[in-house]
């Protein structure tokens, strides 16, 4: 697949076929087979730290089932993950996630039923404390991992204005307050990866301007790279500084996002329509 | 060995019995297919089939003539308890299910259970009022079917047997036909993919529907009436047991596959009348959940799963 | 809101949550304590007291489903099960059977902890399977204990078959039985019914206190999440695999322990007690009351154990009636009777105080 993918810059290329050593999240080799259909053939992505780097490509290109490989949702048939040079390969979605690999969904997955400040707190899994028994005596430890978790919690939900809303069952709020309590949830336990997975979808304007500031300030705000899977070219091209398009499951091309997003190819495989930039 | 020479004819006792869970147990697969829904008062409806069939025996046996003819009192008393057991099932679904449509996933399943409670202790209070106990009937099968059976290759099948055999083979291949073939099928097939958008499409999904419980306690009335003549005793408390065993039964094979249910019941069948022989009666029970625990956690989805098959 | 993110002392901490936690659940239990003595001021026969033991041990058990059930969204019809291996487990060890006497106060954890390894066996298939594959196999995991418990009289006399244990004994404070002779204290008289009242009354105050307990805390957000979906819970790094473990840990544990004060309670035990029917009794507590409602499964308790009893001179019409009652009240409140529909909101508190020790204002 190596051959199929060029580079077009020296150094910010998404689609490393080299060494990805140095590299937060790497991934070579990418395969995932539903049966017969290939969804996922050979792909390969190198997230430096402190990047936000686009994956983007035609519908049923493959980009969902690639983001679900990546965050431990989907078992990867062929190829390797790492993550800051650890193979996390075989590790499940929950194990990656307390490493700090993070994730929001295409079609919002909150949980309705519980408040907002309740949602990011299990987010929180990880940096809080007790179970069966930890759960019921409490005790010191616990007491303090759930005070910090909410004091850390608020934090987040004001910073994505949303504290007025902590209180309020999740599944009442808006379409656009509901992702940006997904991208808390998963920001409050400081991920050093975050995976968005269309994060635009269903936004007004306004509301996706927010996200796009939103998504820019992430990796300096709390130091953490981004991998974007995004049907939105303009969301894409302001905040990526690399991307790289797959097509049927493969890659395509990669680069900058004004050198991609002019590039033939991809306007082909796009028939032209989306890329206006 | 003894136990060895009677495999064979353990066989086709399972077989019998596995028919009948089969027929029982496509009830649930289809409500199952179409609403998600356990509807746990299906069992009660194969036993209602069961008394609906020994009255009409009762009753034509009683003017005789040639309503007591053989044949034609089986067809009566087969019809008789279909259409019983499928008018029961239709507005058991009405009056206890619908409302509840768009409610959470328990609330009809207690529902169920409570239609359950009542069908049970009516048919006993109906028992208690018109012959003064609940004890279980007895059945006079040969009015209807002569006793005797044949031979083949040194295993007895009785004629019961063979007409728990001819007439669950004809039921199911006349819905397996159904479900594939006509345009109520379709809808059902339809209305199992997704209910929402099979309404978008034209569909009458509350039709389809009660339809769904129609054909299913139809089935589960006609397994009551060969239960009645097969065993020749039955009691209220008898839809209870024989429920739990066709729903397992219908899991087993992957519920909301017709073929699974089929399955399901044939296997669950065979391997209690076996458990029966080979280790003791008391224990026949034990091994149809042991098997529907190993199985389940073997393979989740039941021994057809619905990946592989259509549903219903 | 604007105190929420003004920090402008350093000192400023927000109010502990596990405290508030903590004390609500605490003063929830209390209440339940409090009407417990209520009711054994004012009833006026032992008979009465009778009735309100089993209610709270239904109780119990309701709570405890209710976790699974509940919150964690696991279907289990076969739960009577783990009351069975605790009542059981009880009376092998505690009676002339085997003339083994183990201490009741010793048997309670043995109990509870012999159903939570049942409850791992039950969970570990559950784990692959789903839905209705799920309930299934716990109803299948039910009846197979029972007819264990019906069977094992042969060929060694285990559980004494269909006979049931009878002669068990008596949960002893020092030299002193519960439940052996009347006790008065001053004014107050303390019949042995009574006694057993109060026991099981502590019992489902502590189950309650639990349950409140774990519901708010980091388990029993991982359980409410899991059930509105699994991919987003595991996501967050909750292992599901622990997290629904836990769920027919918990539940099974406090079904254990009301088994074992029950056969205590009872001196007696028979298969038959833990027919698939009781499950679905506890399951209807667990939904009439308002299925993830602690308080509503005392009142699906209360509502199941008191109607039959009400019903008692209809005798024959009794299962009829509750027939009917399970179909109109699922009809006219499916979201059960003592629920409001709308998920129960707890509200943390995001205002932080001034006071340095300002944890508990």
């Amino acid at each position: 697949m190596t051959a199929t993918a060029q580079r077009m810059d020296g150094g910010t290329g998404v689609l490393a076929a080299e060494s990805t050593a140095g590299h937060l999240l790497s991934a070579t080799g990418l395969v995932k087979r539903f049966g017969g259909l290939i969804a996922v053939d050979g792909v390969d992505l190198a997230v430096p730290a402190n990047d936000i780097v686009g994956i983007i490509g035609p519908n049923g290109a493959g980009k969902t089932t690639l983001l679900n490989m990546l965050s431990g949702a989907l078992a990867v048939d062929e190829g390797t993950i790492r993550l800051d040079g650890v193979d996390i390969t075989q590790r499940n979605a929950a194990s990656r996630a307390a490493l700090g690999l993070r994730r929001t969904f295409q079609n919002i997955r909150l949980f309705g039923g519980m408040t907002v400040l309740e949602n990011v707190l299990v987010g929180m899994h990880v940096q809080t404390r007790g179970w069966i028994a930890g759960g019921i005596i409490g005790g010191w430890g616990v007491a303090r991992a759930e005070r910090a978790a909410v004091e850390t919690a608020a934090t987040v939900l004001t910073t994505l204005g949303l504290e007025s809303c902590a209180n309020s069952l999740a599944g009442s709020l808006s379409y656009g307050q509901q992702r940006r309590v997904e991208i808390a949830r998963a920001l409050a336990s400081s991920p050093r990866v975050l995976l968005l997975d269309e994060p635009a979808a269903g936004l007004n304007s306004a509301e996706k301007r927010e996200a796009t500031e939103l998504i820019c300030s992430l990796p300096e705000r709390y130091g953490l790279s981004v991998v974007l899977v995004e049907h939105d070219m303009d969301l894409v091209s302001d905040t990526c500084s690399a991307i790289s398009v797959i097509e049927y499951g493969r890659p395509l091309c990669d680069g900058r996002p004004a050198e991609v997003l002019n590039d033939q190819r991809v306007i082909d495989a796009y028939l032209g329509t989306a890329v206006v930039r | 060995m003894d136990a060895l020479e009677s495999l064979p004819q353990q066989l086709v006792y399972g077989l019998a019995l596995g028919s009948v869970y089969a027929m029982i147990a496509l009830g649930y697969s289809m409500v199952y297919g179409v609403l998600e829904f356990i509807n746990f008062s299906h069992g009660e409806v194969f036993m209602v089939g069961a008394f609906a069939s020994l009255l009409t025996l009762t009753a034509l046996t009683g003017i005789g003539g040639i309503l007591a003819w053989g044949p034609l009192l089986l067809l009566t008393m087969l019809a008789v308890a279909m259409l019983a057991s499928g008018a029961l099932g239709v507005a058991v679904e009405r009056l206890a299910y619908r409302p509840l449509r768009k409610s959470s996933r328990l609330a009809p399943l207690i529902s169920a259970i409570g239609v359950s409670l009542i069908l049970q202790n009516l048919v006993m209070l109906l028992q208690v009022h018109f012959q003064g106990d609940s004890r279980p009937q007895s059945v006079p099968a040969r009015d209807v079917v002569p006793a005797g059976s044949w031979e083949v290759l040194g295993v007895r099948i009785s004629y019961t047997a063979g007409l728990v055999f001819a007439v669950s083979i004809v039921l199911m291949i006349a819905l397996g036909a159904l479900v594939s073939r006509s345009s109520l099928g379709r809808s059902m097939r339809a209305t199992a993919q997704d209910a929402e958008v099979a309404g978008l499409m034209g569909i009458n999904v509350s039709g389809v529907i009660t339809r769904t419980f129609l054909i299913g306690s139809g089935l589960a009335g006609a397994a009551g009436c060969l239960v009645a003549l097969y065993y020749t005793q039955i009691d209220y408390t008898m839809g209870f047991s024989a429920g739990i065993k066709a729903f397992a039964a219908a899991v087993l094979g992957g519920i909301g596959s017709i073929r699974g249910a089929m399955a399901g019941g044939l296997v669950l069948g065979v391997t209690e009348a076996f458990a029966a022989t080979f280790l003791s009666a008391t224990y026949k029970d034990l091994v149809a959940f042991v098997l529907l625990v190993v199985v389940l956690a073997i393979r989740p989805a039941g021994l057809l799963g619905r990946k592989t098959l259509e549903r219903v | 809101m604007t105190a929420l993110m003004e920090g402008r002392e350093a000192k400023t901490r927000l109010p502990s949550p596990d405290a508030a936690s903590r004390r609500s659940a605490a003063k929830q239990a209390g209440i339940l304590a409090i009407v417990c003595a209520l009711v054994l001021l004012a009833a006026p026969s032992d008979y009465t007291v009778r009735i309100a033991t089993m209610i709270l041990i239904y109780a119990a058990l309701a709570m405890g489903l209710n976790v699974v059930v509940g919150l964690a969204g696991l279907l289990d019809l076969g739960f009577i099960a783990f009351f069975g291996v605790g009542a059981y487990s009880y009376a092998l060890l505690a009676s002339n059977l085997h003339d083994i006497h183990i201490n009741f106060w010793l048997m309670v954890p043995v109990g509870m902890l012999a159903a939570a390894l049942l409850g791992v066996v039950v969970g570990l298939p559950a784990l692959r399977t789903h839905g209705d594959y799920l309930a299934i196999v716990t109803l299948g995991f039910g009846e197979i204990v029972f007819i264990l418990l019906v069977n094992l009289d042969r060929p060694i006399n285990i559980t004494n078959g269909p006979q049931g244990v009878l002669g068990i004994d008596l949960p002893a404070v020092g030299g002193w039985q519960i439940g052996r002779e009347d006790v008065y204290l001053g004014p107050i008289g303390l019949t042995t019914t009574m006694q057993f009242f109060v026991l099981a009354a502590l019992y489902t105050a502590g189950v309650m206190y639990c349950a409140l307990r774990l519901r708010d805390a980091r388990l029993g957000r991982a359980w409410r999440a899991m059930q509105e979906s699994e991919a987003a819970t595991s996501s967050c790094g909750v292992s599901i695999v622990r997290a629904k473990l836990s769920a027919f840990v918990f539940g099974a544990s406090v079904a254990g322990g009301a088994g074992v004060l029950t056969a205590a309670w009872y001196g007696s035990v028979f298969p038959d007690s833990f027919l698939f029917s009781e499950s679905i009794k506890v399951l209807a507590m667990v939904v009439l009351g308002g299925i993830g409602s602690v308080w509503g499964a005392l009142a699906g308790a209360v509502v199941l154990v008191f109607m039959p009893e009400l019903l008692r001179e209809f005798d024959q019409y009794r299962l009829l009636i509750f027939g009917l009652v399970l179909v109109l009240v699922m009809r006219l409140r499916p979201q059960g009777l003592f629920a409001s529909g709308t998920p129960r909101v707890r509200r943390w508190t995001l205002r932080r105080s001034t006071t340095r020790r300002g944890g508990s204002s």
